[in-house]
């Protein structure tokens, strides 16, 4: 018994030195993770760290992007900055889920990178007032046979132990993945995924995404239509945002890809001729290595 | 008491998961401080802390400067930019990207490196170091230098030395002597 007593504070403390060493120094105190702001806003932003900050660089990633943007790239001549301050101007951007990444130089020549924050950006006229609002997050497009991440943004009003999020997926796609992490998912192996945001307090704001695979002989410009609602107790509504995406630009081939073909993909993608756009280039040769490995 | 632990390694474990939920970490090592127009070895290291098909590794390479070698074979974009692009049986937790690169003849005390990689779902910065730093060239040391007459003062401090140690030895010999 003595010795499970000391091998169980040996793992804790273990998993504790884990903790440590990857937690990072730098930390946001604004905005809050899952933080949820309207188009138009002003998103302030204040990162702590225990070194004096050299430079740093800030990031956003929102679904129509195929990469982050550096909004932010500050440089301090002279030591004494340890709190970075900026803001970023939410006006005429799409709502929707959007990630923030940064990145701190100090100036003994070493970086520290803080955790990426996601943030659901909304359109104040379409967030009804009722209990709570679940909103779909999609891209604009989706290349026929590419995965895609569908996001679902979870904002109680009020306070609630239960929530359920069912979701419909369209027909003749393929599910490929829908963890997500502590919130119980079901999915009925068709078209329906159920997620169950559950607490002994109140549920706070979540966001959860999952996977799609689309096929590849979807036809240009045609439109996958997502449908969807929420449950509590004594009520239920809607899922609203996003509810379509258009088809359109580079097929992504279907398996079998073998490895000559990806070979040709890669020589292809090295001369920036999978797409002009170097972002859309990346994120072609990336779909096709996703589909060539589950071949 | 077993049951209060038990909770504590659950919650412990729950928030490890969530820290660790960065899919891949890209760590720069920078070999050494150089001169102008020398060459500086660079090495990406990719940890995979979750599985992913494929990760790009782009480095942007500072204006002036030459990319001399890569291993293994980074392919060069336009805007002084290269990249590998890693997948398969050879995207392993711990690959090293290697690189060097040649520096301009003349640059200022330091240079910054900057890159960021990328997966199917996310992208970030990648850590680690990243300044090259202009090699301090030494110092003469203060006893070689000539003075005004241009006599040098470090062969006088050889000198007095020696003459220090042979009077030593005629000292001590003298003294054994007397004791005989």
């Amino acid at each position: 018994m003595d010795i499970i007593k000391r091998g169980l504070i040996f793992l804790l403390i273990f998993l504790l030195s884990i903790l440590v060493v990857n937690a990072g120094t730098a930390e946001y105190i604004k905005p809050s993770n899952l933080q949820v702001f309207t188009v138009g806003d002003l998103i302030e932003f204040e990162i702590s760290v225990d070194f004096d900050i050299k430079k740093a660089s800030l990031g956003i990633n929102c679904e129509d992007d195929f990469s982050y943007s550096y909004f932010e790239k500050k440089s301090f001549d002279e030591p004494g900055t340890k709190v970075f301050k900026t803001t970023f101007d939410t006006t005429g951007r799409n709502p929707g889920i959007c990630t923030f990444n940064s990145v701190f130089y100090k100036f003994e020549g070493a970086t520290d990178i803080a955790n990426i924050i996601t943030i659901a950006l909304e359109d104040n006229n379409e967030l009804p007032q009722g209990p709570v609002s679940v909103v779909r997050g999609l891209p604009d497009s989706a290349f026929p046979g590419s995965f895609v991440d569908v996001f679902l943004s979870v904002i109680p009003h009020e306070s609630f132990t239960g929530i359920v999020v069912r979701e419909t997926v369209p027909d003749n796609v393929f599910m490929s993945k829908y963890g997500a992490g502590n919130v119980e998912v079901i999915f009925d192996g068709v078209s329906l995924l159920k997620y169950l945001f559950m607490s002994a307090n109140d549920v706070n704001n979540a966001v959860v995404f999952y996977t799609l695979k689309l096929p590849n002989d979807l036809p240009s410009g045609s439109e996958l239509t997502f449908n969807g609602d929420w449950v509590i107790l004594e009520n239920e509504g809607e899922i609203i945002g996003d509810q379509t995406i258009t088809i359109e630009g580079f097929k992504i081939p279907s398996c079998p890809i073998n490895d000559i073909e990806l070979l040709e993909y890669v020589d292809k993608w090295s001369k920036l001729e999978l797409s002009q756009n170097e972002a859309e280039n990346d994120e072609i040769m990336m779909q096709i290595i996703e589909v060539w490995k589950t071949c | 008491m077993l049951g209060k632990l038990f909770n504590w390694i659950i919650l412990v474990v729950c928030l490890s998961t969530l820290v660790l939920a960065i899919p891949v970490e890209v760590t720069r090592e920078i070999s050494n401080d150089i001169l102008p127009g020398e060459t500086v070895d660079i090495s990406l290291t990719i940890n995979l802390k979750e599985e992913v098909s494929s990760v790009i590794v782009t480095e942007l390479i500072p204006s002036g400067w030459e990319l001399v070698d890569s291993v293994p074979s980074a392919n060069k974009f336009p805007d002084n930019k290269i990249k590998w692009l890693v997948y398969g049986s050879s995207l392993k937790d711990g690959l090293i990207l290697n690189y060097a690169l040649k520096a301009p003849d003349s640059f200022s005390s330091e240079q910054e490196l900057e890159g960021i990689w990328k997966t199917l779902h996310d992208e970030n910065f990648i850590g680690g170091e990243y300044l090259i730093n202009l090699k301090q060239v030494e110092e003469p040391l203060i006893g070689l230098q000539e003075d005004d007459e241009g006599f040098n003062t470090t062969y006088m401090l050889y000198i007095f030395g020696a003459i220090v140690l042979v009077l030593l030895i005629v000292i001590i010999v003298l003294l054994a002597k007397k004791k005989k």
